[in-house]
């Protein structure tokens, strides 16, 4: 019985963003038809396969009981960076991909080492490499601008019937990277540390390598979705990340990923991010002008972020109460 | 010994000012069980962290099997052969048995994927061999009891297949069938050739068990012998050594008289699972001890009066002839009650903070003169709780965490000495704290008594109980089992109270 | 042995030495930092420039006030640079309907009363991290700020006395660093003399410890983030004072500089260190080191990545390090 009720409570986060999405697409369609089109869904799947490959990131370093508040300023980086040099060649689209992923994974591990390595806690340090990361996009590209070759652009944003690209970039990039590191000794250890440090260290884990890679992999995931918004926008600007941070975060915790570290899954992030593109979009669709954005996208996260801490408040004692505050 | 195992020679350790270990020596044969015995804070816990890998030793050596080791993180240690049981479990609760036996060294595929079936199989013939088969390896850790847990511990520390396994007070915290069937387990160990080092505080565990005991004492090694020159009056005498044998000498406070109103009454306090109706009643100028193994409720039914709860706290506190249970620290203090924990890092005092600034927290507003502190008056009052207290500092200003351990708790003690409560709640609070510290804990407590305030005084280490309380509650399983009190306090009495059900499992 | 050890190892005690240093070193960074404008610009000698970075100084140093207080209690406030232009937008334009001075300054604390408050309200309350519940804030004020000014346009009438708390001189001293001058002893005082000081200073050492000690923790936490909030909200006028307008994104340029200018001042990131005083040479070095660099024709993007950069290092070196 309390084993069901285990697992129930696992799942509640995913399952409660999979009925929201179902119930704001129904609205959605009802109000306009039209989105149930190919066009329809793949502009819908474009809205949300960049904040779903931000939130699957974030996920990874909140499983290691930390945070990345640079995961938006590294998507602006790559988001910089490809449109700034991506030509037309084939060869020049494949090698600034390649250097793309490299660079997300770089930042990434700059995080790391100054978490693991240097101690600075990660709140902190990801506060302060994101305006490093974020003044790198500024000095390369200090107007919004640049272009992205057709031919890249297309590949990721097209449709084939009902099936858009780009959720099959988000598929690819579950099934290349997200499967193969929890199914890897590396996921483990990943859950093993953020769900008790101490004990990781004691098991012989080696913690201080665990944590960078968690943050190596955010970097990864938010250097996809950077050249996924390359592809998007055919252009790189350098604040276009910046909404990403919090909304990753949002989204996790949308999908049942708790702050605390040690519990997460791959679902509920993606569910979260779906569901909240779909009702920021559904609200500039339905006529609410574009003044409301950033309130309700704030109030939006609020709420979240106000729900998780009332999940918190359940605690029965003081001790675990005070004790679980970071930062 | 030139089969020894195991060969530490001459370790030392120090922390800041504090020696925790001093030139400790021993050897361990394969297939023998070497049991440590001593007080708390005698060095154990020391030894356990070196002989693990997870502190560095300031002096000495540790050789496996003949061979110099430099032990830097608990990785070296299990690739060397040392397995260990720490007392605080370091198990992952949201992990299975499995994943949390193998942790590191799951079977692996082709691709580098874990192979979550053949480390279910793999685990599960582990816990058949140690003899546990009863635990399901797909079970969330989360969900075992603690005895199961513990178990869960030993059978990942044996997934290393160590020539060494030390085991930190495993029992501390389990009923009596879970001690036999953990014992039982020891000895199939030892059959098979390990050389296990055991540390329990219950001697009959250690007769039970042991081939050779090792005595510890303020961080020295003060005795060693083979099991059959082993005694327990030998080796009660050398773990207190001399300044614990005269505190049996100093009476209790004496007991108030019976006509004497209560202070405080507490009827039928329950908190889920964890305290199962507990009523008492404190007169002024009593110390009520409040006894049995860790983890049976005593430390919660503290915490619980003192607020710590903040929900699902159920039954009366009565304080003066008026409700007043608390689920705020602030409520039970307006109530009359002070707090002194033994988790002094965590919940005591303000490591960083001057040692002025921790004893006056609490009485800020009478230090209040129109919008300012007084500082004349801090200083005065600050100065005087450090000469009565005999606490060691260069001044009052250095920073709590400079202060040994003994010495933060006298401060701790202070502020509640500085602002001045009529019930005192003391929760083990002579834990890690040096003998010199103990006396003046020890003679607060009785004048808190002689000035006619109401003490509670929970503790670990049971000569306390003798010397210092008039009465003893022993808990079991988040009850009263019974209550000795004048002269009857000893203890046998309490272990017997303690022990007397057996098969309770804590949780 | 006893509980105070820990598994981990490489960690040091509390270092008496450190808290000497600290004293000092935010006043030996302002001193390096000016010997390097004077290089970069021998203007930086005269005392016209030295005045207008001193008016500069003085906005950053009063919110930095609030971030003081609410790094000190081991939290932080990211909700003033939207603070500071909702009001400076909403107070002048308030002020064009209604000219009376109390009008603008009333609305003025009514905002920083109502932010702070919301903050306590997620950072205590709720317990939400800091850092993100502030930030949402931050982005909640400019939702409310974009949707305000969309019904009404920013106003060039600014209330005079805001004019004359930014621009106005008292004999050769700017009547800004006046004001600031005089905030700083009150809050300097608080903070060492007071039992708001001290509480401040047990929160951010050890929460559970002041809960135990009794200390009230929501009253400590409401006046932190309330002084912040209003302390941003007043920076909002003076600012609108200072440009003779209020515009958007005039708080922009203050998400990183107080909090920067209380980390070169010397309090810990993780609480309970420090105090106002390094701060005051903090917000100096902040505003200096922008002056250099925009003398050096620095590109705004490379400013981002030396503050940083800056903040990075004095975390790594001592002030941010996790306690866990």
């Amino acid at each position: 019985m309390s084993k069901m009720r285990d697992r129930l409570g696992e799942h509640i986060g995913p399952l409660c963003c999979a009925i929201g999405v179902i119930a704001v697409v129904a609205l959605y369609a009802a109000y306009q038809p039209a989105i149930l089109s190919a066009f329809g869904i793949a502009s819908l799947a474009n809205a949300s396969v960049t904040l779903a490959l931000a939130a699957l990131g974030q996920t990874v370093v909140l499983m290691t009981g930390a945070l990345d508040l640079s995961i938006g300023s590294e998507i602006s980086l790559v988001n910089c960076f490809a449109a700034t040099f991506m030509g037309d060649g084939t060869t020049s689209i494949v090698l600034v991909v390649i250097a793309s992923l490299l660079i997300g994974v770089l930042a990434g591990a700059i995080n790391g080492v100054v978490v693991a390595y240097g101690r600075v806690a990660p709140l902190i340090a990801t506060f302060c490499t994101s305006f490093v990361y974020a003044g790198i996009s500024l000095t390369l590209r200090p107007q919004p601008g640049g272009s992205i070759p057709d031919s890249f652009a297309n590949l990721l944003t097209g449709n084939w019937g009902l099936l858009p690209f780009s959720a099959v970039l988000l598929l690819l990039a579950v099934l290349v990277i997200w499967l193969p590191v929890f199914r890897s000794r590396l996921g483990r250890f990943i859950l093993a540390y953020g769900d008790n440090p101490d004990s990781a260290f004691a098991s012989g884990i080696p913690v201080r390598r665990v944590g960078m890679a968690a943050y190596m992999l955010a970097g990864l995931f938010a250097a996809i979705a950077g050249l996924f918004l390359a592809a998007e926008t055919t252009s790189g600007d350098p604040s276009i990340g910046n909404v990403y941070t919090l909304n990753s975060l949002a989204a996790a915790v949308l999908g049942g990923v708790a702050l605390t570290g040690g519990r997460g899954s791959m679902i509920g992030p993606i569910l979260g991010a779906i569901l909240l593109s779909i009702i920021l979009n559904v609200l500039s669709v339905v006529g609410i002008s574009a003044f409301w954005q950033d309130f309700i996208e704030g109030g939006i996260l609020i709420l979240v972020l106000g729900l998780a801490g009332i999940r918190l408040l359940r605690a029965q004692s003081w001790t675990s109460l005070l004790g679980r505050s970071q930062s | 010994m030139p089969d020894a195992v195991l060969r530490a020679e001459n370790l030392t350790k120090r922390y800041g000012g504090i020696t925790a270990l001093e030139d400790v020596s021993l050897s361990l044969a394969a297939g023998e069980v070497l049991a440590l015995l001593g007080a708390n804070g005698a060095g154990k816990s020391t030894l356990v962290k070196l002989l693990s890998g997870n502190i560095l030793p300031d002096g000495g050596s540790i050789a496996i099997g003949g061979e110099g080791r430099h032990l830097t993180s608990p990785r070296m240690a299990f690739e060397a052969g040392v397995a260990t049981v720490h007392q605080e479990l370091s198990l992952f609760g949201s992990l299975t048995v499995a994943q949390n036996v193998l942790i590191g060294r799951e079977e692996r595929g082709r691709f580098g994927h874990i192979r979550e079936d053949a480390s279910l199989r793999r685990t599960e013939a582990l816990l058949a061999e140690i003899g546990v088969p009863d635990i399901a390896a797909d079970a969330r850790v989360g969900t075992l009891s603690l005895a199961q847990r513990q178990l869960v511990e030993i059978a990942k520390a044996m997934s290393f297949d160590p020539r060494v396994l030390i085991l930190d007070e495993p029992t501390s915290a389990l009923g009596l069938t879970d001690v036999h069937r953990l014992l039982t387990v020891v000895r199939g160990l030892r059959a098979k050739g390990r050389a296990i080092i055991f540390i329990s505080h219950r001697m009959e565990e250690i007769e039970d068990i042991a081939d050779s005991v090792t005595i510890l004492r303020s961080g020295r090694k003060v005795g060693a012998f083979p099991r059959h020159s082993f005694t327990r009056e030998r080796a009660l005498e050398l773990m207190l050594g001399e300044t614990q044998q005269q505190l049996h000498a100093v009476p209790p406070p004496p007991a108030p008289p019976d006509s004497t109103p209560p202070i405080l009454q507490v009827a039928d306090l329950r908190l889920d699972g964890r305290l199962n109706g507990v009523s008492f009643d404190l007169r002024p100028g009593e110390v009520l001890g409040l006894a049995g193994l860790e983890g049976q409720g005593q430390k919660d039914m503290l915490f619980a009066l003192f607020g710590l709860f903040r929900r699902g706290l159920r039954g009366d506190v009565i304080i003066r002839g008026q409700a007043r249970r608390a689920s705020r620290p602030l409520q039970a203090i307006a109530a009359g009650l002070a707090f002194i924990p033994d988790d002094r890092k965590n919940m005591g005092g303000f490591m960083f903070l001057p040692i002025a600034h921790n004893v006056t927290i609490t009485i800020l507003n009478r230090l209040r003169r129109f919008l300012f502190l007084d500082s004349r008056q801090e200083k005065a009052v600050v100065s005087a709780l450090i000469r009565q207290l005999a606490i060691k500092c260069s001044s009052a200003d250095a920073p709590l965490g400079s202060l040994s351990g003994g010495n933060q708790q006298k401060v701790i003690a202070a502020k509640w000495l500085a602002f001045e409560r009529d019930i005192y709640l003391f929760c083990d609070p002579t834990r890690g704290v040096d003998a010199g510290a103990r006396e003046t804990i020890y003679a607060t407590i009785r004048d808190l008594a002689a000035a006619g305030k109401g003490i509670i005084l929970y503790s670990t280490d049971m000569v306390e109980f003798p010397i210092l309380c008039s009465r003893v509650l022993v808990f079991r399983g988040g009850k009263i089992a019974g209550a000795v009190s004048g002269a009857e306090i000893n203890e046998e009495s309490i272990l017997a109270l303690s022990f007397r059900d057996t098969g309770t499992v804590a949780a | 042995m006893s509980a105070t050890t820990d598994l981990q190892p490489g960690r040091s005690g509390p270092r008496l030495s450190a808290a000497v240093r600290r004293g000092a070193l935010p006043w030996l960074i302002l001193a390096v930092v000016y010997a390097l404008c004077v290089i970069a610009s021998a203007d930086f000698l005269t005392w016209h420039t030295i005045r207008l970075q001193l008016i500069q100084a003085a906005f950053i140093g009063l919110v930095a006030i609030g971030e003081t207080l609410a790094i000190l209690i081991g939290h932080i406030d990211l909700s003033i640079p939207w603070t500071i232009t909702l009001t400076g937008i909403f107070a002048t334009n308030l002020y064009a309907a209604h000219p009376h001075e109390w009008v603008a300054f009333g609305a003025a604390i009514g905002i920083g009363v109502a932010v702070g408050l919301v903050n306590m309200l997620g950072v205590y309350v709720l317990r939400v991290n800091s850092l993100i519940w502030t930030l949402s804030i931050n982005l909640m004020l400019q939702g409310l700020t974009l949707i305000y000014t969309n019904a009404a346009a920013p106003t060039t009438v600014v209330p005079p006395a805001a004019k004359f708390l930014a621009l106005g001189m008292v004999g050769e001293i700017p009547m800004a660093a006046v004001l600031w001058a005089v905030c700083a002893v009150i809050v300097i005082g608080a903070l060492r003399f007071t039992p708001f000081g001290r509480a401040v200073y047990a929160i951010g050492s050890n929460e559970l410890v002041a809960l135990v000690s009794g200390i009230r923790l929501g009253r400590v936490y409401a006046a932190v983030f309330i002084t912040s909030g209003v302390m941003a909200a007043l920076v909002g006028l003076l600012l609108s004072g200072y440009s003779s307008q209020a515009y958007l994104g005039m708080g922009d340029d203050y998400l990183l500089p107080p909090v920067a200018a209380v980390v070169i001042g010397g309090s810990r990131l993780a609480g309970g260190e420090g105090g106002y005083g390094g701060s005051i040479a903090g917000a100096m070095t902040v505003i200096l080191l922008e002056a250099m660099l925009i003398t050096l024709n620095v590109s705004q993007g490379e400013r981002e990545i030396v503050f940083g950069a800056i903040l990075l290092a004095l975390a790594f070196l001592f002030l941010g390090r996790s306690r866990r």
